[in-house]
């Protein structure tokens, strides 16, 4: 890899920028690798190390922003029952592909993250549970593990302590509602991966009914660096209530896609225009899906938004999985909401009937409006489904990142759908039957 | 008994136990059923179909009151909790599910079987709108799938509540059904379609809350509106189940069980389901006929009492009486007093018990085993009653089934020959069709035209109510053996 871009923070990444590093376990500990896992064990308990996470002032990278140090404190502090730490490497949110890159490129750095986050919440097992697509991630995780097992960083009695962890990965098989927390877990034990009802919370009632904590790879791998620098030091990036860096995964209409470590805050056109090079073919930024398709669409005009949790959320979106999909002037809002629409039909678990018959209604209604067959009374009867199926009436928030992409889009550009139900067809040069058959060639 | 609380319902205010289940508590206290798919009383509670919301206030952490939608099925009462069965959010919410539920429902509720009974039929009258707003086609799935010999599935009706598929774990310990393929695509069914098994199947079409799990029995047999539901008892086994009986045109054409906390919940098998062709059959006997040389005499009921008292009081002790073991518990108190005033025993039948299936099916055929037990008869098998028999002075078997048992012939089944018996010349049988090989023969009503008492395996005493009119003339059991009492009076015998 390059050397980072000036706006980049590289805390997570700073390996992969050295010339030659090849994620090995010998390049990791070159790096100063486990050191921190192995002073965890041997000079802070468990709640110390909760405490300097807390301090850090850490969010959840997996898409709810849920304060990290705070949900490991809800692991009981005693307890007879085995406690599990399940690491979501079910990167399926379209448009993300950040833990992807960790997984692949510095596998040593989750596993370490991983082994902080379980000796801080008293598990001594930890299921990194990975999207079945992901062969090839899996396969370097699997590799890194068995490097730190046979260095006994992982296994019996570590660093000469009582603290014993075992580490595995558990492929998934290709469903998006698996990194649901809860389908997660359902999915772990070998059910089908139906979300759970909450309460009760897997802190409590987890995985085999276990203490147990789900944390997102990005959040884990955050632990080391966290634990290296200090929590202090770390706050000095980032905004107060958004501390830190995270991966911001870039794809779309921009000369530069990839995935970048930037400081929360950020604007959203400083990644576009300056990191990313801009949109690409000299056209204007149209929108962006801020993280990951659940967590909305902002059009061009809110470009300046810093990404940072509150910030995104004034506008009513989610900062999310930090996916940002950007799309230019010549990308059709409906025809992209209907690919999104064709994904949520297609990956809704189908247990709630209201997700189950909402996502197929909502990808008939816009593909019809895409391809020329829109009715007049199409747009409010998709606005009044959202409303129907959204806002906590479900099991899961499956439901919820469905409507989101939805209804930004409809708010944000009307006048687009209305002018498709009005032409009979999609205004744009691509037609919407060549784009479908893009998305399932 | 958990601790009573104020609760407030629709703006009163109500007492109810801390932590019971919303959904119950507002249908025991109010009376309103809050439409329900998924939720079922006696299954494991999942929330999925999201039917039951309503919407609440309560406490929340940090003392703050909060007012939200909640599926009242996996919501708890707790202190200072407010509920609105019928506010505007809650109307609308349900509203929708019911929307959602009816895109891809084929709405063919005039040939579907569980018309009238459909709570989804229901719910939509009474909170759904009327008018559809789809522009699209109804999604096509299978139709009257075979999932065995007993239950019918058809794709295209099901909501996916997963009644059934919770169903054979929760009550058989196994799984059958499962939901296969995900979102819309889900469909109910059965690995590589394979049958259904075991002796519960037939529950599936009395909890599947839309037309989707039939009973290929009842298929197409009567609109449910024109049968007559009766509550009874089976009398197929002794567990002694809490039954309903659906007749209709005078003919029993459905069994459902009916909730019986105690006995047997909302379940019953498919052998005290299905077992009713019996009750059915004609050639009925309604009167009493005397077997004569060549021929036979008709000698109307009382005739034949006036003929039986004599015959036993003219045996007195060497009488042999056996009642059925279907006989009630006032049978067979009226059968004890008889044998007391001939100064000889009552004895019942008793069949060899067979195998129970574990659930309620206890594989014993004689439904009052128990009671007629404790009431003071005396069992005897099969082998010793066709031993006494033929040489008693005067024998009288009483009661419905009885030949059925004493040949080793199936109870229920609707077109057996029940052979002659070698009973004797002055030998009497009390039973619902004339029978060969008897001196006499008095009529019967069935387990279905009876009232009285069966005490079941646990020792609980269930009800027997008459369902179905006895056809004119048969006399109720009871009244039948007291009139050969007070005849066998007359001929001498002491009366009890």
């Amino acid at each position: 890899m390059s050397a980072p871009h000036p706006l980049e923070v590289p805390l997570l990444t700073r390996r992969l920028h050295q010339a030659g590093y090849d994620g090995s376990l010998a390049a990791y500990r070159a790096g100063g690798g486990y050191r921190q896992f192995e002073r965890a064990v041997t000079s802070l308990t468990p709640d110390q190390v909760t405490d300097m996470i807390k301090d850090s002032g850490l969010r959840g990278r997996g898409g709810a922003g849920f304060a990290t140090g705070l949900k490991w404190s809800f692991m009981p502090k005693e307890s007879v029952k085995p406690h599990y730490l399940l690491v979501n490497a079910d990167e399926s949110e379209p448009g993300t592909f950040k833990d992807r890159l960790l997984m692949e490129r510095d596998p040593h750095l989750v596993v370490e993250g991983a082994a902080i986050a379980a000796y801080a919440i008293r598990a001594r097992q930890v299921y990194v549970y990975v999207r079945g697509e992901y062969r090839h991630p899996r396969a370097c995780m699997d590799r890194a593990i068995a490097e730190a097992r046979a260095d006994g960083l992982l296994g019996r009695n570590l660093f000469g302590t009582p603290y014993s962890l075992e580490m595995h990965t558990h492929p998934g098989a290709g469903a998006y509602i698996c990194g649901e927390e809860t389908a997660l877990m359902e999915s772990l034990e070998g059910k089908r991966g139906h979300p759970r009802p909450k309460p009760p919370f897997p802190a409590g009632f987890g995985a085999w009914g276990m203490p147990t904590t789900i944390n997102n790879v990005e959040t884990v791998a955050t632990a080391p660096v966290i634990l290296e620098m200090g929590a202090l030091e770390y706050r000095k990036h980032g905004t107060p209530n958004s501390p830190g860096t995270f991966l911001v995964g870039v794809s779309g209409h921009v000369k530069r896609p990839g995935v970048y470590e930037l400081p929360l805050g950020i604007p959203a056109r400083a990644v576009i225009d300056e990191v990313c090079g801009g949109v690409r073919g000299g056209r204007r930024l149209k929108a962006f899906y801020v993280g990951g398709s659940s967590t909305g669409l902002l059009p061009a005009q809110h470009a300046d938004v810093p990404l940072d949790h509150d910030s995104v959320r004034k506008l009513g979106v989610m900062l999310g999985t930090g996916g940002l999909v950007v799309m230019d002037e010549s990308a059709c809002i409906v025809r992209a909401t209907m690919v999104l629409a064709d994904f949520y039909d297609h990956e809704t678990c189908g247990q709630c009937s209201q997700c189950r018959v909402g996502m197929e209604w909502c990808y008939q209604i816009i593909r019809r409006i895409e391809l020329g067959q829109g009715q007049p009374d199409d747009v409010a009867t998709l606005l009044d489904l959202i409303e129907n199926f959204a806002g906590g009436k479900t099991i899961c928030a499956f439901a919820d990142g469905a409507a989101m992409p939805y209804r930004t889009a409809i708010q944000a550009f009307r006048a687009e759908w209305d002018e498709h139900v009005r032409r009979g067809g999609c205004p744009f040069a691509q037609s919407g039957e060549r784009a479908l058959e893009a998305v399932h060639a | 008994m958990a601790e009573l609380i104020p609760i407030t319902i629709n703006d009163r205010e109500h007492q109810a136990p801390l932590g019971a289940r919303l959904i119950d508590v507002i249908t025991e206290i109010t009376g309103e059923e809050i439409p329900r798919f998924c939720y079922h009383r006696d299954l494991p509670v999942v929330g999925s179909c999201r039917m039951c919301q309503v919407e609440i206030e309560a406490p929340a952490p940090g003392n703050v009151l909060r007012k939200a939608l909640a599926i009242s099925c996996r919501t708890s009462v707790q202190r200072g909790m407010q509920v609105w069965t019928q506010s505007p959010a809650a109307q609308n919410a349900r509203r929708g599910v019911l929307e959602f539920l009816l895109k891809d429902h084929p709405l063919d509720c005039p040939i579907c079987d569980k018309a009238g009974e459909c709570p989804l039929q229901d719910y939509t009258y009474r909170e759904g709108q009327s008018e559809g707003r789809s522009h699209d086609p109804r999604r096509k799935r299978r139709k009257r799938v075979s999932l065995g010999d007993v239950i019918v599935l058809d794709q295209e009706r099901c909501v996916l509540c997963s009644r059934c598929v919770r169903f054979f774990p929760a009550v058989e310990g196994r799984e059958q059904l499962q939901v296969l393929d995900i979102a819309n695509r889900s469909v109910i069914g059965t690995f590589d379609d394979r049958p259904l098994t075991g002796n519960y199947q037939g529950n599936l079409a009395d909890i599947c809350p839309v037309g989707a799990l039939t009973l290929r029995k009842f298929r197409f047999q009567a609109r449910v509106w024109n049968t007559r539901p009766m509550p009874s008892t089976c009398t197929r086994c002794s567990r002694g189940c809490a039954i309903q009986v659906d007749a209709y045109r005078g003919r029993v054409v459905r069994i459902r069980p009916r909730y019986d906390a105690e006995v047997n919940k909302s379940w019953m098998c498919d052998v005290g389901r299905f077992t009713f062709d019996d009750w059915n059959l004609p050639g009925r006997l309604a009167t009493g006929i005397q077997a004569t040389a060549g021929g036979a005499t008709d000698l109307g009921v009382d005739g034949g009492a006036q003929c039986a008292g004599q015959w036993l009081a003219e045996a007195g002790a060497a009488a042999l009486l056996v009642g059925s073991p279907c006989l009630t518990q006032e049978e067979g108190q009226a059968l004890l007093e008889l044998a007391r005033g001939l100064g000889t025993d009552a004895h019942f039948l008793a069949p060899e018990p067979g195998a129970g299936d574990g659930v309620l099916y206890t594989g014993d055929p004689a439904p009052n085993r128990r009671g007629l037990t404790d009431l003071g008869l005396t069992p005897m098998s099969p082998e010793d009653l066709r031993r006494h028999l033929s040489g008693a002075g005067a024998s009288l078997l009483a009661g419905e089934k009885i030949l059925h048992f004493l040949h080793g012939l199936d109870p229920g089944s609707g077109d057996v020959a029940v052979p002659a018996t070698n009973a004797g010349p002055r030998s009497i049988v009390i039973d619902t069709h004339p029978r060969e090989g008897f001196g006499l023969c008095l009529p019967a009503r069935s387990a279905v035209e009876k009232g009285g008492t069966v005490r079941n395996v646990q020792g609980l005493d269930r009800r027997l109510r008459p369902v179905l009119p006895a056809p004119p003339g048969v006399p109720d059991g009871v009244a039948l053996l007291a009139r050969i009492a007070t005849a066998a009076a007359r001929h001498g015998a002491l009366v009890g």
